[in-house]
């Protein structure tokens, strides 16, 4: 691959604006992984170790998703983090796997579906921010749509073969890994299986984290079969196995969570009108069993249990004529959630409880999107979706634990849900701007309207749901502006939200907490409003012929009406990366900076953040012989060791301290 | 009050004294009973004669007789043909003998003539178990069919329920209290009614139900020590008891405490039950 084609990547990655002279390409912010294996593009191995935004293979989805502009993580141990759209979380974002809808099985958000997908199996992530990420579901917060490999058609009469090993010494951490695909004329198979395992790590000073350590194994499986030149049949399961997963800011860890990750899809593509018509069948399921025989701070052994199984399937018809571009979707779901509680007191009956009743959630979807180029400078476009949940609980212990609060959970909820966005770009030399408007909504979560007695460690409050909760809502305006110069660029987006029907927890006086030493209860109420703004800036800089220097800075403030400050807003963050990159040796640094964040929610139990700042430095060597490559990674990362916790870290837990990983790959091509 | 007082001194004396004469009376001749009309759920505690209304008393409960609010419910039968008897009145004095002394316990009658189920109802709060002496059941009964009266006695045994449901207790204002846990009888997750007797000691022989208390309750799971919301405090409702709701958020033991007032003032508050549910 080409400098020049390493550029364009890396735009692809940080940089949406470069995107966006295309309105085609500027519908998703796509940030491309790694190119799928094409026969046209061999070279493009050789040139992955440079994937500097994967700091190392040794990095989780969530490290990737990190360095992603407007992506920030909710931490809670090394593991399992849960990833925010500039600061919306959970249910105001729409987190997909393939298109495929997935709920996390743990009431207390410890397993993100993102934990579920190993980087090796990612392809793209798509990120789309506010209501323009509504195609694959109603949102007021954007999507993130993790796309994975799949079993490919090329013309090798050899199997391709990815084999890595990482190692890190913060934590002692391994991390290996496969991937294999093969194929005839009319059969493709991959396989990929990842393991990783990690002990407590280090924090800076040499501090080590107690309860951080993890174990996964993941493995996936995808056959794909060509029917005829236009017709493919697609299966991919996902088999995804975390034990002893230590979450160091909560009371407790998990013992072990399980997914299984079914779809069959039928793809048809016609070159002409550049027509594809996806249809897919999904299951997933997810068990998972928190653990706290870890802790010496347990007063009483407690099981805390939680599963997800959800069956849903799609139907995405995309057609694009000369500057239009149609894109049209159905899709549906039926989940099943449920969570339960039981403790052991000594000498005493069992205790148990319903954490999350037994609970179906139905939706069905409908969206279109349309894409315009009215000429070479302006382009319009425009996406609806509307949205037909239905839920109810099924289980009569947990109807029976609900009418204890005089609350009819035998009443089904049934809400209709609109995101709608439009936007209007125009280019004027070296200026593109584009503005957006939207409106979205998105459904109370199950934890938000039935979830009973759930405990939040950053408050320290057990929350009640409230079943009467009604959906969110958002109107959303966004300003972006793209100059691009031969030797820089700089892209800045301004945005401005209004939510309605904010949802938020409130203190239930005179409740008692369930959790031992618990502060209180809560419950959930839509407050009156929230407003939420905020800009992105990312700029490259092309200094010499070989070093180019690459920033962003991100702010984001919220309001709410209740005169507080919306909580786990990320202070101001600032990264720098000078890189070099001489043939296949690549070097870089990068400096990161955060501001202190002083705009706190005492409600949630927020505690102001310090500033920080770190450095990494990372190098990277290639080598092929034939068509076999050999890769060669050392990174270290918080190279002073500092000893610092970012704002959405819960629990004063302090990040990795200094952690040096050395990586090494083949690639058989 | 002191009526009834009287009353049940007398009914006990003339019982005692014309127990021991009457037994040869047995009739001996018993026709099948008919068991078609009692409930699969009632327990046969005992049988006796009443002696002098031609009748048989037959004393069903839901439960062995325990220490605690218990309900009875007396089928009568013709002491001749053995048939249902359907119109009368009853009534029924517990009797405790202790060797040395002698006590009733807090009694409760539905007075009908003509129950609909044919079944003579009553409460009684026994106050101790039989292991402390010997409890006696003395019934009376007029019978309409033949307008004969006559008493029964039937000795009775009483256990002591592993978990208490009946709190006997000195209040701070020196009354002698008695109260009983009536529900929940099968506790459940959520809503319960919550109702309990109260009654007060006059003498040996004499127990009021008390209806002019303030109660309140307050559960708690004891091993984690959290309560619950929602709850409703007990209202008096009819002869001592109070009725309210509790609310259980979890399985597992619950201890619910009671806070009485009188006028007021708290005259009780270290008592509680303990439900497992």
């Amino acid at each position: 691959m080409s400098k020049k084609n390493v550029f364009i990547l890396l735009l692809f990655f940080y940089f949406k604006g470069f995107s966006q002279f295309n309105a085609i390409d500027s519908a998703n912010k796509i940030t491309t992984l790694k190119e799928v294996v094409i026969c046209e593009n061999e070279t493009n191995k050789t040139n992955e170790a440079f994937n500097f935004y994967r700091s190392s293979k040794l990095a989780s989805t969530e490290d990737i998703l990190q360095r992603i502009e407007g992506v920030n993580l909710i931490r809670r141990g090394a593991f399992g983090m849960e990833p925010t759209l500039r600061t919306y979380s959970a249910g105001q974002i729409n987190i997909t796997l393939n298109g495929m809808k997935m709920y996390g099985a743990c009431t207390d958000k410890m397993d993100p579906v993102t934990t579920y997908v190993e980087p090796n199996n990612l392809s793209k992530l798509e990120v789309n921010q506010g209501a323009a990420g509504g195609l694959m579901g109603s949102t007021i917060g954007g999507s993130l749509n993790m796309q994975l490999k799949e079993a490919t058609f090329n013309c090798k009469d050899h199997p391709q073969i990815n084999f890595y090993t990482q190692y890190g010494s913060a934590n002692l951490s391994k991390n290996i890994g496969f991937s294999l695909n093969t194929n005839s004329n009319k059969l493709a198979l991959r396989m990929s299986g990842a393991y990783r395992k990690a002990n407590d790590y280090n924090a800076g000073g040499g501090i080590t984290v107690l309860h951080s350590g993890y174990e996964k194994l993941n493995l996936n499986f995808s056959v794909a079969y060509q029917l005829n030149k236009t017709n493919h049949i697609i299966f991919d399961y996902i088999n995804d196995n975390g034990f002893n997963i230590g979450y160091p800011a909560l009371p407790m860890d998990v013992a072990f969570a399980k997914a299984n990750i079914f779809s069959v899809t039928h793809r048809f593509v016609a070159k002409k009108l550049n027509q594809v018509l996806e249809t897919k069948l999904y299951h997933n399921n997810i068990t998972h069993t928190m653990d706290d025989t870890h802790r010496p701070e347990t007063i009483m052994h407690m099981d805390m249990p939680g599963w997800s199984y959800t069956n849903g399937f799609y139907s995405q018809y995309k057609i694009q004529k000369k500057h239009q571009l149609f894109n049209f979707r159905i899709d549906g779901h039926q989940a099943f959630t449920k969570a339960e509680m039981t403790m052991y007191p000594y000498n005493e009956k069992p205790m148990f409880m319903q954490t999350l009743p037994g609970n179906f959630l139905y939706n069905i979807g409908l969206a279109a999107n349309y894409l315009l180029n009215i000429d070479s400078v302006k382009c319009i476009g425009f996406n609806i979706r509307e949205d037909y949940n239905y839920q109810y609980i099924t289980d009569e212990f947990g109807i029976l634990q609900w009418q204890g609060f005089g609350v009819n959970t035998n009443e089904n909820k049934q809400n209709f849900l609109t995101t709608s966005s439009l936007f209007f770009q125009i280019k004027k030399g070296v200026f593109t701007n584009k503005f957006t408007i939207g409106y979205g909504q998105r459904l109370p979560t199950g934890n938000e309207r039935i979830g009973f007695y759930l405990y939040n460690r950053a408050d320290g409050f057990d929350y009640l749901g409230n079943y009467n909760l009604v959906p969110e809502k958002a109107i959303q305006m966004e300003f972006s502006n793209t100059i691009d110069k031969k030797k820089w660029n700089l892209n800045t987006t301004l945005f401005f939200h209004q939510i309605e029907n904010y949802i938020y927890g409130y203190i239930l006086n005179n409740y008692s907490p369930m959790t031992i030493g618990g502060r209180g209860v809560k419950t959930y109420a839509n407050i009156s409003n929230a407003q939420l703004t905020g800009f992105e800036t990312a700029t490259t800089v092309k200094l010499l012929k070989k070093i180019i220097y690459k920033g962003n800075v991100r702010f984001t403030y919220g309001l709410l009406s209740n005169g507080q400050f919306m909580q786990q807003v990320p202070p101001l963050k600032f990264v720098n990366t000078l890189r070099y990159q001489k043939n296949t040796f690549k070097f870089q640094i990068e400096h990161v900076l955060a501001s202190s964040q002083k705009n706190i929610n005492i409600d949630f139990g927020e505690s102001k953040t310090s500033s920080w700042q770190i450095f990494n430095a990372r190098v990277a060597f290639a080598k092929a012989i034939k068509t076999s490559s050999f890769q060669l990674n050392i990174g270290i990362e918080n190279l002073l060791d500092l000893n610092y916790r970012e704002h959405l870290d819960w629990g004063g837990v302090p990040q990795f301290g200094r952690n040096v990983s050395i990586g090494f790959n083949y690639y058989l091509n | 009050m002191k009526f009834k007082t009287i009353l049940a001194i007398t009914f006990a004396t003339i019982l005692l004294a014309t127990n021991a004469c009457k037994k040869d009376e047995s009739i001996t001749t018993i026709n099948p009973t008919p068991t078609d009309q009692i409930p699969s759920n009632y327990k046969l505690i005992g049988e006796t004669y009443i002696l002098g209304a031609a009748a048989k008393a037959k004393v069903y409960s839901e439960k062995d007789l325990f220490v605690g609010y218990n309900k009875i419910f007396v089928a009568m039968f013709d002491s001749v043909s053995n048939t249902r008897l359907t119109d009368g009145h009853f009534d029924v004095i517990p009797m405790m003998d202790m060797g040395m002394m002698k006590h009733s316990a807090p009694v409760e009658i539905t007075d009908e003539s003509i129950p609909s189920d044919k079944f003579w109802k009553a409460a009684i709060v026994f106050i101790m178990p039989s292991s402390a002496g010997k409890w006696t059941l003395n019934m009376a009964f007029h019978n309409h069919k033949t307008d004969k009266e006559g008493e029964g006695e039937l000795e009775v045994n009483v256990i002591n329920p592993t978990t208490s449901v009946m709190k006997s207790f000195t209040a701070n204002d020196s009354t002698k209290l008695f109260v009983s846990l009536i529900q929940p009888d099968l506790p459940k997750i959520g809503l319960n009614n919550f109702e309990i007797s109260i009654h007060k000691k006059d003498s040996f022989m004499g127990f009021t139900a008390v209806d002019d208390y303030n109660v309140e309750i307050v559960p708690i799971m004891p091993s984690m020590g959290h309560g619950s919301p929602n709850n409703v405090n007990p209202v008096f409702t009819e002869l001592g008891h109070y009725t309210g709701l509790v609310n259980f958020t979890m399985t597992g033991l619950w201890n619910v405490k009671i806070i009485i007032k009188k006028n007021g003032v708290i005259i009780s508050d270290n008592q509680s039950f303990d439900i497992t549910l």
